[in-house]
């Protein structure tokens, strides 16, 4: 007698049928795949939307175009060197999406790319799964650059704990970092200026896989000054096909790994509230819109000073600010200083300077 | 400029220029900072924790002083 026939669907399409016998032994192909809802896409800031950082990165911005740098949100810049492109987030690339990444050679000769991890949580329950890729990308005239690659990498080291820099060496044929495997064997792709979308389907997620990783760059090393790349509409979807990409808007997932508290270039603004510990620590508790799953590291741009009391009888500049504990959705900073009053009601506020960005960063990437 | 402090030998946080990062080995500047500490070792600072003030003033002290040689004086 003949069992229900199982799908095996990639977004709302059915690419696998089969019908069981008794005594059947269940293919892991369609073994409890549930079905991917279309636009299910594992990649978080696929279309390059979220630009928390900024929308232009190069060697004098707050946030350099240094090796191993993230950038435009959850995505990193790595390269064989510091200051190797310029990338910024442009519009009006490709036709899936409003944005994209674009990234213009400072440095000639140089390798380099653009780097997704994805989280744990996410990846493990994919192991023994299919899984595929797909992203656009195009050159500009005069400014040619001539390929990419793509690889999906899984990492089988601690989980959420890896080596963001997935290149240990990028001489020769390019060589991953320790515990970072490819799933698929990188081919040159021709890039032309027209849109193109690249594909690499079917990869088979190994059993002791951690997390995943897409890799997306260019192993030229003929890139001369000011040639352009364009990147946009990255997915990687459970399935062995890839569905058409679809925007989502994911400024909310991408909070869980960089907040930023700003005053702008406000000058002596109460910008966080909380009291004084002992004569030397202000004790505050920061809300958050999001939680961090590790402790992040606290960026401090701009110069700050530590005020007691409104009107302020008492302030100094501060010597350092550090994340104490971290709560779901809130965590606990310390800002120093000296000459304070014990229990009394502190701020911390933004000093004198003008012309100057002034904010607290909550940064916690994989 | 970066610099590991410490407490009692713990690291508890590391500053390196405007970034603080807590001594946990989840955060990713932690584990690019531990690394390259492997290989040159970054200035290390022990953290000192504030000696409490005495709640007594000076003024308070010389008149107790003073109270006892009164009575001493008186032979009380």
């Amino acid at each position: 007698m003949a069992i229900p026939i199982r799908k095996l669907m990639s977004g709302e399409t059915v690419v696998g049928l089969t019908e069981f016998q008794t005594g059947d032994k269940i293919p892991s192909d369609y073994l409890d795949i549930p079905p991917i809802p279309a636009g299910d896409n594992l990649i978080i800031n696929g279309d390059f939307s979220v630009a928390q950082r900024g929308t232009t990165f190069n060697s004098t911005t707050w946030r350099k175009n240094d090796d191993d740098s993230y950038l435009l949100d959850r995505w990193l810049l790595l390269s064989d060197g510091n200051d190797i492109v310029d990338v910024t987030q442009i519009s009006g690339a490709f036709s899936r999406s409003r944005y994209a990444l674009q990234a213009e050679v400072e440095t000639a000769n140089k390798r380099f790319g653009f780097c997704q991890i994805i989280e744990a949580n996410t990846s493990i329950p994919l192991r023994g799964q299919k899984i595929s890729v797909s992203f656009a990308a195009k050159t500009v005239t005069d400014k040619l650059i001539g390929n990419v690659r793509v690889a999906v990498l899984e990492w089988t080291g601690t989980a959420d704990t890896v080596t963001s820099d997935v290149v240990s060496d990028w001489t020769g044929n390019l060589t991953f970092a320790e515990n970072w495997v490819a799933l698929n064997t990188p081919d040159n792709l021709a890039l032309t200026t027209s849109e193109q979308t690249f594909k690499v389907e079917n990869l088979t997620v190994g059993a002791s896989c951690n997390n995943l990783a897409v890799f997306i760059w260019t192993d030229d090393t003929d890139a001369a000054v000011d040639d352009i790349l364009q990147l946009g509409e990255v997915q990687v979807v459970r399935g062995s096909v890839v569905p058409e990409f679809v925007v989502r808007d994911d400024f909310n997932t991408c909070l869980s790994r960089f907040i930023e508290i700003s005053a702008g270039t406000e000058v002596s603004y109460r910008l966080l509230f909380g009291y004084f510990k002992s004569t030397t620590e202000l004790y505050i508790l920061v809300p958050l819109p999001a939680s961090f799953t590790s402790t992040p590291t606290l960026i401090q741009r701009g110069g700050f000073v530590l005020n007691q009391g409104v009107p302020s009888s008492v302030s100094g500049t501060v010597t350092s600010i550090t994340v104490s504990k971290t709560f779901p959705n809130a965590v606990l900073i310390i800002c120093n200083s000296t000459g304070f009053t014990e229990g009394a009601f502190g701020a911390l506020g933004t000093n004198t300077t003008v012309d100057e960005i002034k904010s607290i960063i909550f940064e916690a990437e994989l | 400029m970066t610099t590991i402090y410490t407490k009692d030998g713990i690291i508890q946080y590391i500053q390196s220029d405007d970034m603080s990062i807590p001594a946990d080995e989840k955060n990713r500047d932690y584990r690019k900072i531990m690394a390259q500490d492997a290989i040159t070792p970054f200035e290390r600072v022990e953290i000192v924790e504030p000696v409490p003030v005495d709640s007594v003033s000076l003024e308070d002290r010389i008149a107790s002083l003073e109270l006892r040689e009164i009575e001493k004086e008186l032979g009380l």
